[in-house]
Parts: structure tokens; sequence; C-alpha cells
């Protein structure tokens, strides 16, 4: 039984790849591109108008300041959050557009060259590693969550997690990955989660997260 | 489907082939709902598990106790007034006894009845205090006021990584219970020797340092401070008051909105409703 299902599911698949193309429209891939991308913009934006209040009114509290734990004016003002000369989110502002512009085109048909998913593969990667060490920094040397940093950490990792095992599964990684790729795609969410929770219990044991919404 | 004689063996090995086909499928949808079913389970089963979790954590927490409060206190805070001679004296108290509750203050008759409810570990209440306090008590002991502190606790855990909020109160009802002569000076000291947000805050020997600064060295008061006697009321006390954010100032039952009012002008606002009646 299983020998037949699996031996017919490589047909199937082999034989539905090349031939029906217009059916291979990635709907979940392509709008979790975008529904990430939006809300990526949206934090960054609330970030920057944030940016933009605190530069207009020094020393007075963020919308997003809840307790002295979880607030976002700490984050801003610290050197981490213009680790590059500027401040973090506008960095956001333009990078969550990619995302949104892919997922639309996917929508649409579009196909791309290996090359491009190799370089949206990177700029994901890219944007893990930073929000990785955003997320370390704001932890153990600020002391605090900041809401939309966190919001945007829970975007990030899903997208991550889903375009690379998409690549794999697509065999943009080469032929031994797409196994992988394939067992690894529908994991996506259950994954990303379990990643934030962690992220909530280290923080947790670092200053009282929970405690300090009651 | 009928199975005439008539069949010939092509048909009857389509119709197997197309049977086979549709088994095929069938087996093939099976396996790709699952594929993506089962991790959407893990998903939903894992937020529920933790939602259950935080729900239990947040239900399951006790009441506070209704233990004993200090003395001078029973109407969870303690009252100040003229002591007719251009000073400013307590107005001695029963405590609340244990599992009772409090008993709200008399308001005077046309003076100013000012209630303030302050968390001695809040940056706000310090500000507060270093602005005001000492107009306050010169209203007090002029005798245009009264005064009412409440200490509540709000910031433990929000403002502190401990529970220094609820300790730093702890002093109050200490200084109420056992030398409540001081406590305006203490109440000061604390304000003047308020530790950093977002550390831990101090520890109770610290505290009864603090204490010791104003000039106050008793016994039963650093005891108190240490044993953290009156931690219960002071938990019960915040619950009592409802006030999530400090300090809140009530004058003859109106509360100052900070945002849309200086302090002086609500007094005079207040001060001129008086004089109206």
């Amino acid at each position: 039984m299983t020998d037949v299902a699996s031996a017919t599911e490589t047909e199937f698949e082999d034989d539905l790849e090349p031939s029906s193309p217009e059916k291979r429209i990635p709907w979940v891939f392509a709008i979790w591109l975008i529904v990430a991308g939006v809300i990526g913009e949206i934090a960054a934006f609330a970030l920057t108008v944030e940016k933009f209040h605190a530069l207009q009114n020094p020393g007075t509290a963020a919308s997003c300041d809840i307790s002295v734990f979880v607030q976002c004016t700490a984050n801003l003002e610290s050197w981490q959050g213009s680790v590059f000369g500027f401040p973090n989110p506008i960095i956001g502002l333009i990078c969550w557009m990619a995302p949104i512009v892919v997922g639309f085109a996917l929508l649409a048909g579009a196909r791309f060259a290996r090359w491009f998913w190799v370089l949206f593969n990177i700029g994901v990667l890219g944007a893990v590693v930073f929000v990785i060490w955003l997320a370390t920094q704001s932890i153990f040397d600020l002391n605090t969550l900041c809401p939309y940093c966190v919001l945007t950490w829970s975007v990030t990792y899903p997208t991550f997690f889903a375009v690379t095992f998409r690549n794999m599964a697509e065999g943009v990684f080469g032929d031994g990955a797409k196994k992988a790729g394939r067992a690894l795609l529908p994991w996506v969410a259950p994954i990303s989660i379990v990643v934030m929770l962690v992220i909530f219990v280290i923080a947790q044991t670092q200053m009282p997260v929970i405690q300090s919404f009651f | 489907m009928t199975d005439t004689p008539k069949q010939t063996k092509n048909q009857r090995r389509e119709e197997a082939r197309e049977a086979a086909r549709v088994q095929r499928e069938k087996a093939l949808k099976r396996k790709k709902t699952l594929k993506w079913l089962i991790p959407t389970i893990a998903s939903v089963a894992i937020i529920a598990i933790v939602a259950g979790v935080v729900w239990a954590v947040i239900a399951l927490q006790p009441a506070p106790k209704k233990e004993a409060g200090p003395l001078n206190m029973i109407s969870d805070g303690i009252l100040f007034e003229s002591d007719g001679d251009g000073g400013v004296q307590y107005v001695p108290t029963k405590a609340i006894a244990k599992g009772g509750d409090p008993v709200p203050t008399t308001p005077r008759e046309g003076i100013l009845n000012i209630v303030t409810l302050v968390d001695f570990s809040c940056p706000a209440c310090k500000s507060f205090e270093e602005a005001y306090a000492s107009s306050i008590q010169g209203l007090v002991a002029d005798g245009t006021a009264t005064l009412e502190v409440h200490p509540v606790s709000i910031l433990d855990y929000r403002g502190y990584t401990t529970d220094y909020a609820t300790r730093a109160n702890n002093v109050g009802a200490c200084v109420a219970n056992y030398a409540p002569d001081s406590f305006l000076d203490v109440m000061g000291a604390m304000y003047t020797q308020q530790p950093s947000e977002g550390g831990p805050g101090l520890g109770n020997s610290s505290l009864v340092d603090i204490v010791k600064s104003t000039g106050l060295d008793d016994a039963d008061v650093n005891q108190c401070v240490l044993d953290e006697s009156f931690t219960p009321w002071v938990t019960a006390a915040t619950d009592r008051s409802g006030v999530r954010s400090t300090p809140t100032i009530i004058i003859n039952g109106t509360q100052w909105d900070a945002q849309s009012q200086e302090f002086p002008d609500f007094v005079n606002a207040e001060i001129a409703k008086l004089d109206a009646e």
C-alpha cells in the first residue's frame, strides 16, 4: 500500500510538473510572502513613526511603551537600534517590499531563474541573522522586549523557513535537498511557533515579561 | 455498474484501469491532505497548550490574603492634619483587622481633602514629591488641607525585576505602624534614594538603611522591613485601590488629570470651588 502510494506520488508529480504549469501557482507560499511583507511593513512603519516621535518629543513615552520591560523607546534609542548609522526600521521599510512583490508575482504566475531564488534566499537569511542578533541584544543587553520588534521577528522566521524549504523542495540547492525540502515545507508554521516560544522563554528568564502585563 | 457478458476483454481491462486510477488518486489526495493537516493540527495544539498554561497560571493566582493592616491606616492610607501650631501631625487610627475591610476617612468640611495614591518605587511619584511635597505639607500645616497617603505597589515586575515595589511600600506601612511621626520623612527619603527602574530595586537591608538615614532607628520598624511584615496588606490595599498608574491624586473627590492641568492649577481650582460654596 505505502509502496504503491509513494510510487504513484512521484509518478504523479513528475508528470504534473512540466505539463501543467498553470496548476503550479504556490498559493499558500505566495500569500504568506504578501502577508508577512505587509505585517513587516506595518511594524517597520510604526517603529519609524515612533522614532520621529521620540526625536520630536525627547523624553516622552512612545505608544508601544507598556512597561519598563515591554517597550520600544529603549530599543530605538540604543546604538543597536541604529546599528548601521540610521534607524533599523528604515531597513525594514525597504526590504519588506521584496516578499510582497515576489508574492504577487508568484500569484500572477511568474517564474524566476534559479539565481533569483538564491538571491532571495540570501536576503531572508540576512534578515533572520539580523533578527537573531537584535533579539539577543534586546533580551540580554537592553533587557526589553519591544512589541513591534517582536512582531517583525514573528514574521521573519516563518518567511525564512518557507523560502528556504521551498527552494530546497524546488531543487534550487540541488536534487539532494529536494526530498528534505518537501518534507519540511508543511512544518513551517509549527517550527516558527516553537522558535518564537523559545525566544519568549529565554526573554522570560531575563526579565518578568508575563508579570509586567498584569 | 452492469457487468454484461457482452463486454469485451478490452472494456474490462479499461474499467479495471480506471478503477485503479481513481483509487490511486484518492490515496494521493489523502496523503496530500495529511501532509498539511498534521502540521496544522500541531500548530493549533502548541498554541492551545501554551494558552492553556498561561491562562491556568493567571487563573490560579491566589487572591490577596486579608492579613491585618498597619496601625493608623484604617482607610488604607495614613491621614495628616494641621497640629494647630504650624506643624503637621498624623491622625491615629486602629489597624484593619485580619479579614476586615478598610474604613474610609470622613472628609473634613470646608478644606481640601487631598488623597495621594503613590508607589514609593515609582519615578513619577518621586518627581511629584520633589515638586509639590513641601507645598502640600504647607497647606496641611496651615489648616487649608488634610493629606492622606495611600502606598500602593503597581511596579512589581513592571518597573523592577523583583517585587521591589511591594517591599518599598511595606516600609511605609511599617513606619505608619511603629513610628508614624516619621512617615513623611521616610517617604521623602524613599524617593530621594529610589533605585533606577529596570533593575532589581533594593534589598530589604538597604531599605532599613534608608529608614535610618532619616534619623529613625527603631528596632520594630527595622525588623518589620526585613520581615516584609505588611506586604500582604500592601498587595491587598493595592488591589482594593484599583489604581493602575501613580501618582493618582484626588482632592475632595476630584481626580487630578495630569495631562490637561498643572498641579498648582488643580489645587487652586479646588480652592475656588470651596470658596464658591
